[in-house]
């Protein structure tokens, strides 16, 4: 978390996240490549190389798109999510390198401007060897420079995390895609069974965690909460909450994060204002409630982030009533404090 | 706003759960069979030993030099293989030796040519059952013919 701006924010966990990134892609490399040339002394380099870019990205795109439903389905995976930006950025690089060597190598030797070449090379979709997988490839490496070029929290910022996150959902747009273009393209010539066995166990990974994720969250959006005369939603017993902990509800359509701390009880809404984190997978760190995602932090009363930080989010005004939490489904504007309600002894 | 984004997310990961296993399918039962063998004998470059040779060396081509040997079965003398005894370093890329009725013109194959096989020296290249016709050196990068040659006349330039 920080107040202005600057390329890379590092602090030691993203030390340590880069450094296990950036060894694992060279680890990865390395062993495709001796793999290779052990199996099949004939090989050569360039093939080589784009090869173990080309299913390096791949593999750096399974494990992005499946670190999101982890994290619903279990906090321990949130370490993952906290700097995956990089890993998104790496992935994007790998891509690139790919792209271009595999431009080099098969599209420019030829007296056809080698980004023409891509785009008329093969051009008859109705046949599936001769389908146009170059032009799915291009097309999902243009998403992701987008998506790589608008990583930085300064876009976060400045497109509000709404837009951005619709904007970078668009990664799903490119994973069908380089599905096409891994389908239509290596896998037509390829007859060893292990390159298909393994991106369709991947393609399952991806689709059932997602969809095990959605149905988790579903049934949350789905609970049902009596109303009180005076307006107030009733959302939970007080002892349902563990101290420093939250109770995440929905009212009026939205999500909210009902804190308890200190004998008090305090409610704000469940959307971190960075990413859009579940403040309410969160817990109170030195008396502010702190984003699961990537440590932002809220003053539980007011919403507002401890000075200097200037970031705010609404709160809503809550009861306690016979040792249940009652909570006004009004909310208040982000940042104005509403009185914490006390838990009786 | 974030309940929206969240139903977006949903509605797009249910669309995509059958799209993509689907796509995979297609890529991978609509793929051309690859001949278990590899490429076919004459590609193979796979000299046929019986064969003996008929005829002197002929010098195919000037510029680039290229001299064959015709070969034949034993006992028959029409050639049904040439042997490229000796290949002059080619100014063009790509080169392959065509057969064909007629020798085309000088940057369109014949519409009957039949690939016999890369310009190599020693390479070994089978000819068709036909009494007559042209050896085509083609250049594939270029697309230019570089040479032919009638079986009985030997010329050189497109």
């Amino acid at each position: 978390m920080s107040n202005f701006y600057q390329a890379v924010n590092w602090n030691r966990q993203k030390r340590i996240y880069d450094t296990t990134v950036a060894t694992g892609v060279v680890l990865y490399l390395a062993l495709f490549t001796a793999t290779t040339f052990a199996l099949d002394p004939n090989a050569t380099a360039e093939t080589t190389l784009i090869r173990a870019l080309g299913t390096c990205a791949l593999v750096l795109l399974h494990l992005i798109l499946c670190i999101g439903p982890l994290c619903r389905l279990n906090p321990r995976f949130l370490p993952l999510l906290y700097n995956r930006r990089h890993l998104g950025v790496t992935m994007f690089i790998l891509a690139l390198a790919h792209a271009a060597f595999a431009t080099i190598q098969f599209h420019a030797l030829g007296d056809v401007n080698p980004l023409v070449s891509i785009l008329i090379g093969s051009a008859d979709a109705r046949r599936v060897s001769q389908f146009p997988f170059e032009l799915a490839g291009v097309v999902a490496l243009g998403i992701l420079f987008l998506m790589a070029a608008t990583s930085h929290d300064f876009w976060l910022a400045n497109l509000t995390a709404p837009v951005w996150k619709a904007l970078h959902m668009l990664v799903y747009v490119a994973y069908g895609l380089l599905i096409a273009h891994v389908g239509f393209g290596a896998l037509q010539s390829e007859t060893d069974p292990l390159l298909p066995i393994l991106l369709g166990f991947g393609l399952v990974l991806v689709l059932g965690l997602h969809l095990a994720a959605a149905f988790k969250e579903r049934r949350l959006d789905g609970e049902r909460r009596a109303t009180g005369g005076d307006g107030f939603v009733e959302v939970c017993a007080v002892n349902d909450i563990r101290e420093g902990r939250a109770k995440i509800a929905l009212v009026s359509g939205e999500r909210i994060a009902v804190f308890r701390y200190d004998g008090k009880i305090s409610c704000v809404s469940n959307v971190c204002q960075h990413q859009n984190g579940p403040l309410g997978e969160g817990r109170i760190v030195d008396g502010c409630i702190t984003c699961p995602w990537h440590g932002y932090q809220y003053q539980p009363d007011t919403g507002a982030s401890p000075p200097p930080f200037t970031e705010k989010i609404p709160t809503f005004n809550v009861l306690v009533r016979e040792g249940r939490v009652f909570v006004d489904p009004k909310p208040n504007a982000p940042g104005v404090r509403a009185e914490p309600a006390v838990i009786a002894d | 706003m974030i309940r929206k984004l969240r139903a977006r997310h949903r509605a797009m990961i249910v669309l995509l759960t059958p799209l993509l296993p689907v796509i995979l399918l297609v890529a991978l039962v609509g793929r051309s069979r690859v001949p278990p063998t590899g490429l076919p004998r004459e590609l193979m470059g796979q000299a046929d030993p019986s064969l003996v040779p008929v005829g002197a060396e002929w010098t195919l081509l000037q510029s680039p030099r290229i001299q064959v040997r015709f070969l034949a079965q034993q006992g028959d003398s029409t050639p049904s293989a040439v042997v490229l005894d000796s290949v002059q370093q080619p100014a063009s890329p790509d080169l392959l030796l065509y057969w064909a009725e007629s020798a085309g013109d000088s940057t369109t194959l014949p519409a009957d040519a039949l690939l016999l096989g890369p310009l190599e020296a020693g390479k070994q290249l089978t000819l068709p059952a036909a009494k007559r016709g042209f050896l085509i050196l083609y250049s594939l990068a270029h697309r230019e013919r570089v040479g032919f040659a009638e079986l009985s006349l030997v010329r050189s330039g497109p």
